[in-house]
């Protein structure tokens, strides 16, 4: 960097960049005129300059499209036409807004000026002239008069009535530093924002009558005027100015969350306007924006994938049927939103009245049904959002690669082909981590108090994400054999494998386990035959999945031997100490340690472990250097779970409660941080009855999140019928004042999430994989209802529930009585919970355990029937 | 190219000397090009969710975090801040994209080699080459992936990110007149790979 500026630069490079900044600095100046003046670099200057100005010309293209439109710029302005300007009222993306007055008429009117014609495209006028005239003929009390528009100056403006008063914004942002305390409170903000509904949404039916969609409903579009009165403002006229309203990134930004799901697929209709007047009411009740403050990255994920607050959980104490209607709504199906924005304003009548309303919460049906739309909408809805979609580009190239006449073409053009494929390679990887997050770990752990087993949720997949990954894995393992010559081909194929292999394990049903062992052996087998490349740590990690999945399967012997496999690659590796793999070593350990305190018979505390120790001593070294990493502190966790048998049981169990409750807390998107959390609250909810009612209730909110988020999802919710039933024992049998109701209500509560548990283990067992573990919750649940019922004198239908239980274990073809009484998935089938199992069997001298509620039941009822069918029952097995 | 060398030398040297205050003053002096940077190079999947102003913010709090190594390390401060910025739009790829640690390697090297990454993934396929509404302007881009990765990253800095030949010779590491001439080539081989396009 030394020299002079002659020496540094050539002539030819200096002469161009002076073209180019009289260029840039808009000189009328051609690369034939600036050629001719400098005759000595004439020829090369006439060859270069032209595809300089073509370089300049995709500099502007990108720079334009890319940081969006850029502001209205309007030099002061006085007058305009007929109109004295006076003040500027505000300003937004396109046009400016001044309070006026029309001096031939002498009225206040307020002028929403748009920026000169030239820069709007002759289709955008019109459109805007049209939208201006279909405005000005919409009257309704609710909507602010549009006098006319017109244009002055190389300005178009339109004129309308001027409401002195507030945007709905600008009351939200006043509203905010007082939010309502109390019922009283409550009631007025809940009865005002129905009212704005009503004004709204009677105004938007007139327009929507008059073949007018608003198309930018949002609080800064409503005016509330000084007697109260509420006035929609800004008809289709701002977004009549846009193209469209997916390009201009700069304006959809600001008004992206009243955007609703289907826009982003380009449908919009009256429907949608329902969802965004929802969207609006929502940030009036709440004071917030349902998808919460966050960055517009995060906010365009957010809306389009529809995570939002659910209002219950914004505003706990508004009243209930206001947030039913706000969330009807605001649904995601357009079908399933109020059909037009009459029957939202009759709704919200019906609510201001005290009538009944129509909207009803969403059933758990509706709610899966509603989850798997979303997936299934999501490549469209991708697709048209970000054009190179990792989903876009999966599904189309495994449809045109699965054909056969595509991998001709593909063999036929080889290195072309190849290249093609690493593309969709790193599409799938995408697509992979988009599905099962970064790096699965599949763990499950024990209920310390009781032995039942508890699985610990990664995360999860559908079945149907399954059969494309699957689909594209099947071209990977053709396209591999076919150029088993390709080193990196081979290597890509032993990680789909992998990826497939994590998938179905964490699917959990068995035919799945054993479809993962299948893959997995396959990457095994496909890494090992892998040459001139360093693939231990690829090995490594198949070993743990295999060790996880054989774990899960109870080859324990089996299960070993992979984490030990994997544990000698990782310290062959030549960075054995990093970081990194120190965390691997240490999650190894901890699962070889798991596996091996399953073997043992006798439980002697973890610290007589070597893995567990050697786990916990590298553990202490990664916290010191790496303690802010969420999956060292996991990992510490779950170990520390381990130790809370030991003498400070207590104060360990608090500590776990506390790092997941941390970790739930700074990774809210992350799915098992969130599960982790209610299991530990779970767990520790069996200590105390006061304490656990709080604990249970928390993990009752929070699983339910899960579940809505994720009801395909099974491992949610068995967690979340394992919270509820609890929950309704404790509700039931505690006594004391700190349950915070008396005895009848607490019943009742304890009554519906038992009803609850029932319908969602039902739903569970009905399903086409019937997942056996809703067996011992429904027969628990069962139990727990005649129990609840007994108390309440309801013999006849407490026994009800006793027979129900029995008929679904007699049914022929059904469920095995073993399997809820010794099911696979260990309702204490060792530990402390055996030990009681083995009293309570005596004491009742039947021959099997049984699930504890329903035991009790069938011991209260005594009844001789009961007893007798029990009877064969056990004689069956 | 417009810009104040000597206020510019002064603050840098202060910044290198301990004082951290006038990070701010100095990457408000780069702030617009790291903003062309981030414009041209930022994914295009993501160019509808990530405002470049987040990528700025985001390197300008990295970049305060990690000035220990600036001081310890003699990069000039614009090599330095654009590698933050780079990596802080791996992170965001990253983030975005879910990609693993070892696409997002690969994302290094393309960010690196200054490929507009992204607009090539699937180009086979329509939808990414739709969205060209200019056939022009894809045939250029198509033209600089194809060029020699050095003289890809010559154009784009002299003309996307408006380096002058002394900051992109900096850039790159090679010297001023290695980087003037490379430059001027560049353009002919672009040219040449334009074919007609250049003339009309």
């Amino acid at each position: 960097m030394s020299g002079d500026v002659e020496s540094a630069q050539g002539p030819l490079d200096l002469l161009i960049e002076e073209f180019l900044s009289l260029y840039r600095s808009g000189e009328p100046v051609t690369p034939e005129s600036f050629a001719l003046h400098h005759p000595e670099h004439r020829d090369e200057l006439r060859e270069l300059l032209p595809t300089l100005l073509a370089l300049e010309g995709v500099k502007r293209e990108r720079v334009s499209s890319g940081c969006g439109p850029a502001r209205v710029a309007l030099p002061e302005l006085d007058r305009l036409g007929d109109f004295r300007i006076e003040r500027e009222l505000g300003r937004g993306g396109m046009g400016v807004v001044f309070e006026a007055v029309q001096e031939t008429l002498d009225r206040r009117v307020a002028l929403k000026v748009m920026p000169q014609a030239s820069l709007l495209t002759g289709h955008q006028l019109d459109r805007f002239r049209q939208e201006a005239q279909i405005a000005a003929r919409l009257h309704h009390t609710n909507i602010v008069p549009v006098y006319g528009s017109g244009e002055s100056d190389g300005y178009h403006y339109y004129a309308m009535q001027f409401i002195a008063g507030q945007s709905l914004d600008q009351w939200r942002d006043a509203q905010q530093r007082q939010m309502p305390v109390g019922a009283g409170a409550w009631t007025a903000r809940a009865r005002f924002v129905a009212r704005v509904g009503v004004a709204a949404a009677s105004a938007l039916h007139c327009a929507h009558g008059h073949g007018t969609l608003h198309r930018d409903i949002k609080p800064a579009n409503f005016l509330l005027d000084q007697e109260g009165e509420v006035w929609v403002t800004d008809f289709g006229l701002a977004k009549a100015l846009e193209a469209d309203g997916m390009t201009r990134s700069g304006d959809i930004v600001g008004t992206l969350q009243y955007m609703p799901p289907e826009h982003l697929s380009g449908v919009y209709d009256v429907r949608s306007e329902v969802f965004a007047l929802g969207v609006t009411l929502y940030e009036l009740l709440a004071l917030c924006s349902p998808f919460g403050a966050s960055r517009h990255s995060d906010l365009m994920e957010r809306v389009r994938e529809q995570r939002f607050l659910p209002l219950e959980r914004a505003c706990p104490d508004a009243p209930r049927d206001l947030v039913v209607i706000i969330a009807k709504a605001m649904a995601r199906e357009p079908r399933d939103r109020y059909q037009d924005a009459e029957a939202l304003q009759q709704d919200l009548q019906a609510f201001l009245e005290d009538r009944p309303i129509i909207a009803r919460r969403l059933s758990m049906v509706s709610r899966a049904r509603r989850w798997c739309r979303r997936n299934r909408t999501l490549a469209a809805a991708v697709t048209v959002a970000m054009v190179a979609s990792v989903v876009a580009a999966v599904t189309g190239w495994t449809s045109y690669v699965t054909t056969q006449s595509a991998l001709e073409l593909a063999e036929r053009e080889g290195g072309r082909a190849e290249n093609n494929l690493k593309l969709s390679l790193s599409a799938f990887g995408d697509v992979f981590d988009r599905l099962v997050g970064r790096e699965p770990v599949l763990d499950f752990e024990e209920d310390p108090n009781t032995g039942q087993e508890l699985v610990v949720v990664q995360s999860s997949v559908s079945q149907r994400d399954v059969v494309l990954l699957r689909e594209m894995l099947a071209f990977y393992d053709r396209f591999a054999n076919e150029n088993a010559n390709s080193e990196s081909l081979r290597y890509e194929t032993a990680r789909a494998n992998r990826r497939v292999g994590a998938i179905h394990a964490q699917l959990g049903e068995p035919k799945s386990l054993e479809i993962a062992g299948e893959a997995l052996h396959k990457a095994l087998s496909g890494f090992t035959a892998i040459e001139g490349r360093d693939v231990r740590q690829d090995v490594a990690q198949v070993h743990t999945d295999l060790g996880l999945l054989s774990e899960r399967q109870r080859r324990t012997v089996r299960a070993s031997e992979h984490f030990q496999a994997a544990l000698d690659l990782l310290s062959s590796m030549p960075n054995a100490d990093a970081p990194g793999l120190q965390l691997r070593r240490a999650q190894v350990l901890f699962a070889l340690y798991r596996t091996k305190d399953r073997f043992r018979r006798r439980r002697e505390g973890p610290w007589g472990s070597v893995e567990y120790f050697a786990a916990m001593a590298i553990l202490g070294d990664l916290l010191a250097v790496d303690g802010d990493n969420p999956d060292v502190r996991a990992l510490h966790a779950r170990c520390l779970r381990e130790d809370a048998r030991g003498p400070d049981g207590r104060a360990v169990q608090d500590q776990v409660v506390e790092i997941f409750q941390e970790l739930a807390k700074e990774h809210p998107d992350r799915n098992e941080y969130q599960s982790e959390f209610c299991q530990a609250l779970l767990i520790r909810s069996r200590r105390s009855r006061e304490a656990g009612l709080a604990d249970l209730t928390l993990a009752d909110e929070l699983v339910t999140e899960l579940v809505a988020e994720q009801p395909l999802f099974r491992d949610y919710q068995f967690l979340q019928v394992q919270i509820r039933a609890k929950l309704a024992v404790l509700l039931h049998t505690t006594t004391t004042p700190l349950a915070g109701a008396d005895l009848a209500t607490r019943q009742q509560l304890a009554r519906g999430h038992l009803n609850d548990v029932i319908a969602m283990s039902e739903e569970a067992l009905r399903a086409e994989q019937p997942d056996l573990r809703f067996v011992s919750s429904l027969v628990a649940a069962r139990g727990a209802l005649g129990l609840v019922l007994l108390a309440a004198d309801d013999r006849s239908a407490a026994k009800r529930q006793a027979e129900l239980v029995l008929d679904l274990l007699e049914r022929p073809g059904g469920p095995r009585p073993e399997l809820p009484l010794r099911p696979e998935s260990g309702w204490r089938r060792n530990g402390p919970g055996r030990a009681r199992g083995e009293r309570r069997r005596a004491q009742q001298g039947e021959a099997v355990e049984i699930v504890l509620e329903f035991g009790l039941l069938l011991l209260r009822l005594d009844d001789a029937e009961l007893r007798e069918r029990m009877r064969k029952l056990t004689a069956r097995r | 190219m417009t810009m104040d060398q000597p206020l510019d030398e002064a603050l840098e040297r202060k910044l290198r000397a301990g004082d951290s205050a006038v990070l701010g003053p100095l990457f408000e002096e780069h702030r617009a090009r790291l903003a062309r940077m981030i414009t041209f190079r930022l994914d295009t999947r993501l160019a509808g969710r990530i405002d470049p102003e987040d990528v700025l913010q985001d390197t300008f709090v990295d970049a305060e975090k990690r000035l220990q190594a600036f001081r310890d390390d003699d990069k000039p401060f614009l090599v330095w801040i654009r590698l933050i910025a780079q990596q802080t739009m791996i992170d965001l790829h990253r983030k975005h994209l879910g990609t693993r640690m070892r696409a997002a390697d690969k994302e290094v090297a393309a960010a690196q080699s200054g490929v507009i990454s992204g607009l090539f993934v699937g180009a086979t396929t329509s939808p990414s080459r739709a969205m060209m509404r200019e056939e022009a302007r894809a045939k250029i881009e198509d033209a600089l992936q194809e060029m020699d990765e050095i003289d890809r990253e010559v154009l784009m800095l002299r003309h996307f990110e408006d380096l002058s030949n002394k900051e992109a010779a900096t850039v790159l590491g090679i010297q001023e007149i290695a980087a003037s001439n490379r430059y001027v080539r560049a353009l002919g081989r672009l040219k040449g790979l334009l074919g007609g396009l250049g003339d009309s």
